[in-house]
């Protein structure tokens, strides 16, 4: 018997250096737990990351893999795309990573049809995966359920509220006042003022196949700026994905600071085109 | 073009530095590793039983790299994700068989966040369980890594027999779901190569654990 437990306990114990297997704490809330038919909420997903531990965004950067979120939903109720916090560039050994340190927040807009019977609860499931990583990496995931009733809009959930003080949601580069974005067949150009965060003008790129940026480069000059970034595309790399720039606008340095969303197709170029891996 | 390209990224950096205005910070990284159409990177290593292979002694025959980690839920660890525990592996090496009957298949383990006594232990480890048939060549100083630009277990590379780097990226799509077919861009690669046609896709961005360089 002693023999046995010896055994059991040497083949389970983790290696010295093998660190603790780490807990990402997954929370869920309705931004209003009741919507009347015909009405809008949104769920929130909150990832709480342990100190030292990161997990990535949905474009990982250079390694690593997307934190995925899957959220099923009953008839009557559509769900949306997720909308993640402002993630951080983060420096490894393999390369420059965006992921998350801390927290990272999503927001899922949800649509209710307006035939659903008014006084129904109606459960939407979520479920995350991630991989989380610091000296090794593990796969991860957790399964919640809100429940939402159907009724009038008991208004905004104090827990949400909560949740994203400090957390900096992306919106849409058009909403941001006075800016522009010029493209070309080489480069991406914004122009626009600067923003309380100060001079810190970043993009941060979601992955499209064929894509490849080269470094961006900012100017400043009298409170406004303008950020290069240059862009090269290799169609046949594409897998026969339209060219376009996807990513982030980032200003300032921490994760509560702006950032807005840029998605702009490119016109195709011309087959003929000269450096386009054939 | 490419040329072109990063000429004018290059005045563009000029042109700001000269203006003395706030850079980026960080600035993104300069893309390092080997690159496609060029000669692959020599290397001598010596895989977990003791034997060395130089990438010199397989000229004439196409020889497929995948960066491996016996830790790693993608790579080598047991997991449902794994590219080994699922038979991702063992099936594309079977159709690349099929292809080039003659194919070297080499994993390479660059890891260097356990001592080396550790890593070959483990991949032996690994190699039992999941009966990986091919040699496991340990990297510990990551040289060969960071000379093709290894980013992530799995990240796979083609050399054609003529030594040039044919495809480098990731292994397929990154999940596949039960029934559906493994679009896998290994396989895709040596069967373009071997009908005389470009291959394409020839780079892809890789998914997976960061290589454990340090």
């Amino acid at each position: 018997m002693i023999a046995f437990v010896a055994a059991i306990m040497m083949c389970c114990q983790p290696l010295a250096d093998d660190p603790p297997r780490p807990k990402v704490q997954m929370q869920s809330a309705l931004f209003s737990h009741s919507a009347p038919p015909g009405g809008k909420t949104q769920i929130a997903v909150r990832l709480i990351i342990p100190k030292g531990w990161h997990i990535y965004w949905i474009d990982p950067g250079e390694a690593g893999t997307p934190t995925t979120l899957d959220i099923t939903t009953p008839p009557g109720v559509t769900a949306g795309v997720p909308i993640w916090s402002r993630p951080k560039r983060i420096t490894d050994p393999a390369g420059t990573l965006i992921g998350y340190e801390g927290q990272a927040l999503a927001l899922v807009p949800l649509q209710v049809s307006a035939d659903v019977e008014p006084g129904s609860i109606l459960d939407i499931a979520v479920k995350a995966d991630w991989l989380i990583c610091r000296k090794a990496c593990y796969l991860g995931g957790a399964e919640q359920v809100e429940r939402l009733r159907i009724g009038r809009d008991s208004g905004a959930s104090r827990t949400v509220a909560t949740w994203m003080v400090g957390m900096s949601m992306p919106r849409p580069l058009a909403k941001r006042p006075d800016t522009q974005i010029h493209i070309n067949d080489a480069a991406m150009t914004i122009e626009g003022p600067l923003g309380s965060a100060g001079q810190q003008v970043e993009f941060i790129a979601r992955h499209v196949p064929g894509m490849e940026y080269g470094k961006q480069s900012l100017s400043v000059n009298g409170g406004r700026f303008k950020l290069v970034v240059p862009y090269h595309h290799r169609r046949g790399d594409s897998m026969g994905r339209p060219p376009a720039v996807q990513g982030l606008l980032t200003e300032g340095r921490t994760t509560a600071d702006p950032c807005w969303t840029i998605n702009q197709t490119i016109a195709v170029p011309s087959p003929h085109k000269e450096g386009d891996h054939k | 073009m490419i040329k072109h390209f990063f000429a004018w990224g290059a005045a563009l950096v000029i042109a700001s530095a000269a203006a003395a205005q706030p850079r980026l910070n960080p600035p993104p990284p300069a893309k390092a590793g080997a690159a496609v159409g060029k000669a692959a990177p020599a290397f001598t290593l010596t895989d977990i039983d003791g034997k060395t292979h130089n990438l010199s002694d397989y000229t004439g025959k196409v020889v497929v790299l995948e960066w491996f980690n016996a830790g790693c839920p993608w790579s080598g660890k047991k997991s449902p994700r794994s590219v080994h525990a699922t038979g991702r592996v063992k099936n594309l090496v079977s159709e690349a068989k099929k292809a080039q009957p003659e194919i070297i298949y080499l994993l390479i383990d660059s890891s260097a966040n356990r001592d080396k006594e550790t890593v070959i232990k483990e991949n032996k480890a690994a190699r039992d369980e999941f009966g990986i048939k091919q040699p496991i060549l340990i990297d510990h100083d990551g040289k060969v890594g960071k000379a093709y630009g290894a980013k992530t277990t799995p990240h796979m590379f083609v050399i054609g027999p003529d030594g040039k780097l044919m495809y480098a990226g990731a292994f397929g799509e990154r999940q596949v779901k039960k029934g559906d077919k493994d679009d896998n861009f290994v396989i895709n690669a040596i069967n373009k190569m071997k009908a005389g046609e470009p291959v394409e896709p020839a780079q892809t961005r890789p998914w997976g654990c960061g290589v454990k360089y340090n």
